[in-house]
């Protein structure tokens, strides 16, 4: 039932000097295996880009995208360069073994980008796409993640989730940050600055707020921050402890830990504060509440079996905890994938902490990571990627990988902790982030 | 008187020599000249000898004078030394007085700007307090010397724990019963216990861990009699440690609980 996928496929890394744009957001990308299974895609230079700056050129930007994807396999296309009305030489991508050619023009007009673009199949001859796209000329990285998920949508059947933004919290002594970037690390922008923790960071389902735990007070609190007006409003301020913060999928309601009768046990709050209402009623340490994406299930670490295990529990109807993890002696931090059939959380095994996936339906469980301290695991919104934090030379580090396992990435954060990931939803991206 | 007898005898043995010489005898209006201009230079000289001694006299006179004034005007100075340092001593004094009197003054001051400000942080504890729903009259605040005079053991504000335990060390148990005494004694000090654990895990696990340990402390202080709304049970988990570093030294250091007292910060 234990499918290792790093025993499974050979170590293959696609060369990062061929994409050296990227080397300044310092992403790099690793293909674990699974490639023979992929489709091959060739992004060429768009028709009429005449940016100098390798990260603001839209084929440049596609392909790297296309890269994070453990569906596609990006075919090395540097040089080659097709505007939209040209055609395509089949036989030239059919002898390489491309399935799949991305081309397009570009023009800039009165502030804007526009580009017009189309997927052409090889086998087939024909195109499959025809679009065009248009943003403020500041936002070509938009413009094309904008494409990159459209082709990948068609492809695959999923959005590539390329054009959505993550979360993280750095932090330093006791000082923290909230960075909000991009998906791939770029764009980074600073969202509040303290002296004091904070942690626990989580995006509201309709991307304009952050959930988080401050300790700025004595007593631990659970903040709503508007990323939008940069407001900020306590929610959970009980007696004790407050910590461990989950949006509900309608974004009405938080799922926290609190420890006000005692011990740590999870409750539900309204999003705006108040209306308290046990879930968990044990004993035990019960904390890190997941909700299913239909709402009905939360997921949960509870030691009361005697070592930190995943639990389920309805949220509207009463029932016993259910025990899903077996594997192992402590597994904790479950996060429920988009799809609700898969979850992530972290293992511990022989004092390393890795990330690892369950699939709800068949209890199939992959070991994805194999780090010394990685955590705070994070699904992306089309629920094919999970961030996590971890680290790189004694640094703080995002890494993420496939769930299937077979491709990931690393973004580095010149932090020296990482202190919770989150990633927005699909609508994050036009957020505009008060400073 | 024997001056007066020389002179009549000078005088009579003159006379008996004009008497017994006849031929080379003067005429008596010759004598009597020359007697009288000897008598006036004998007087002249009688006034000469009168005059220098009245100058002697004038002369000592005059050094008598003289010494007599130095003398006075020594005196005067002695008196005017003594009484500049008696003047300086009087303002000495009175700048010592002065100085006294502004060094109590600053004392006081001192201590009126302590009462206000110990007010003022009572007064934010008050609000932060009714902000967090908590007894506004939980207002004590303590200072390191107030916690020394009433029980050094008091100083020691930290119990270590155990790698994934909560279980309190037994000898721990005289510093928690010393913290139960101070807060049955003070009973508006509310105290925070603040759990900590090592960076070893999930963060939010973590959380969970260190309010096992605080909760311990607190179940300890709640069975010495201690009230329940003078103690709050929080968790940090491993987001404030004290010492830093993938070592068993650090590891061991930030697993603690810590009874924090609301401090008076000056």
């Amino acid at each position: 039932m234990t499918l290792v996928i790093r025993n499974l496929f050979a170590l293959f890394i696609i060369c990062i000097a061929a994409m050296p744009g990227l080397a300044r957001a310092q992403v790099s990308v690793e293909v674990v295996g699974g490639e023979g299974s992929r489709i091959s895609i060739a992004v060429l230079s768009f028709h009429g880009d005449e940016a100098v700056d390798e990260e603001q050129r839209i084929g440049q930007i596609v392909a790297a995208d296309l890269m994070r994807s453990s569906a596609m396999r990006v075919v090395e296309a540097a040089g080659l360069g097709a505007g939209f009305d040209d055609q395509v030489d089949y036989d030239y991508f059919a002898s390489s073994g491309t399935d799949m050619v991305v081309i397009g023009n570009a023009f800039k007009r009165n502030g804007k980008i526009q580009a017009r673009y189309a997927l052409v199949d090889i086998a087939r001859q024909e195109r499959l796409i025809e679009d065009t796209v248009t943003e403020n000329d500041s936002a070509v990285r938009l413009l094309a993640h904008r494409i990159a998920d459209r082709v990948h949508l068609l492809l695959t059947g999923y959005s590539g989730a390329y054009a959505t933004k993550i979360c993280y919290v750095a932090r330093d002594g006791h000082s923290s940050k909230i960075f909000i970037s991009d998906a791939d690390g770029y764009n980074r922008q600073l969202v509040y600055d303290t002296d004091s923790p904070i942690m626990s960071p989580q995006w509201s389902p309709d991307g304009t707020r952050l959930a988080y735990v401050s300790f700025e007070r004595q007593r631990p609190r659970i903040y709503v921050h508007d990323i939008t007006t940069g407001k900020r409003k306590v929610v959970s301020k009980f007696r004790g402890t407050n910590s461990a913060p989950a949006w509900s999928p309608d974004g009405k309601k938080l799922a926290v830990t609190l420890s006000k009768d005692g011990g740590s046990q999870i409750y539900l709050i309204d999003a705006s504060g108040g209306n308290a209402k046990r879930l968990s009623d044990s004993r035990s340490r019960d904390t890190e509440p997941s909700f299913s994406p239909d709402g009905r299930h939360i997921l949960f670490t509870s030691d009361r079996g005697g070592s930190p295990q995943i639990y389920r529990i309805p949220v509207n109807s009463r029932g016993r905890p259910q025990r899903v993890t077996f594997d192992g002696r402590y597994n904790t931090s479950p996060k429920y994938a988009a799809d609700g059939q898969w979850f992530a959380y972290v293992r511990m095994e022989a004092g390393r902490f890795s990330i690892a996936a369950q699939n709800m339906d068949n209890g199939e469980v992959r070991y994805l990571t194999s780090g010394r301290d990685d955590r705070s695991p994070a699904f992306s919104p089309n629920g094919k990627a999970i961030l996590y934090a971890t680290e790189v030379k004694g640094r703080g580090a995002l890494g993420a990988i496939s769930i299937d396992g077979s491709t990931r990435w690393g973004i580095a954060t010149y932090s020296h902790d990482i202190r919770g990931v989150a990633w927005g939803p699909y609508d994050s991206y036009r957020v505009e982030v008060s400073q | 008187m024997k001056r007066l007898f020389v002179l009549s005898l000078v005088i009579l043995l003159t006379a008996c020599s004009s008497i017994s010489g006849d031929k080379g005898a003067l005429s008596s209006e010759e004598l009597a000249a020359q007697e009288a201009a000897r008598q006036e230079e004998m007087r002249r000289q009688e006034e000469a000898r009168q005059e220098e001694l009245r100058r002697q006299e004038e002369v000592r006179r005059q050094e008598e004078e003289a010494r007599r004034q130095e003398a006075a005007k020594l005196e005067e100075e002695q008196w005017r030394e003594a009484e500049r340092i008696a003047a300086e001593e009087r303002r000495q004094e009175q700048m010592r007085l002065q100085e006294e009197e502004r060094r109590q003054e600053e004392a006081r001051l001192q201590e009126e700007l302590r009462r206000q400000e110990e007010a003022r942080q009572m007064e934010i504890l008050r609000q932060q307090r009714l902000e967090d729903g908590d007894d506004p009259s939980l207002v004590g605040m303590v200072t390191k010397e107030q916690l020394r005079e009433a029980d050094p053991i008091l100083l020691e504000q930290s119990v270590f724990f155990d790698f994934d335990r909560y279980e309190i060390d037994p000898k721990y148990a005289s510093l928690i019963a010393a913290h139960a005494r101070f807060l049955i004694v003070n009973p508006t000090v509310k105290i925070f216990v603040e759990g900590n654990c090592d960076d070893r895990g999930s963060p939010e696990y973590n959380i969970s861990l260190g309010q096992r340990r605080s909760d311990a402390i607190q179940r300890a202080l709640l069975a010495l009699g201690v009230p329940s709304r003078q103690i709050e049970a929080v968790s940090y988990g491993a987001e404030r440690p004290v010492a830093y570093g993938a070592t068993e030294e650090a590891w061991a250091q930030n697993r603690r609980a810590d009874i924090a007292y609301p401090m008076f910060d000056y």
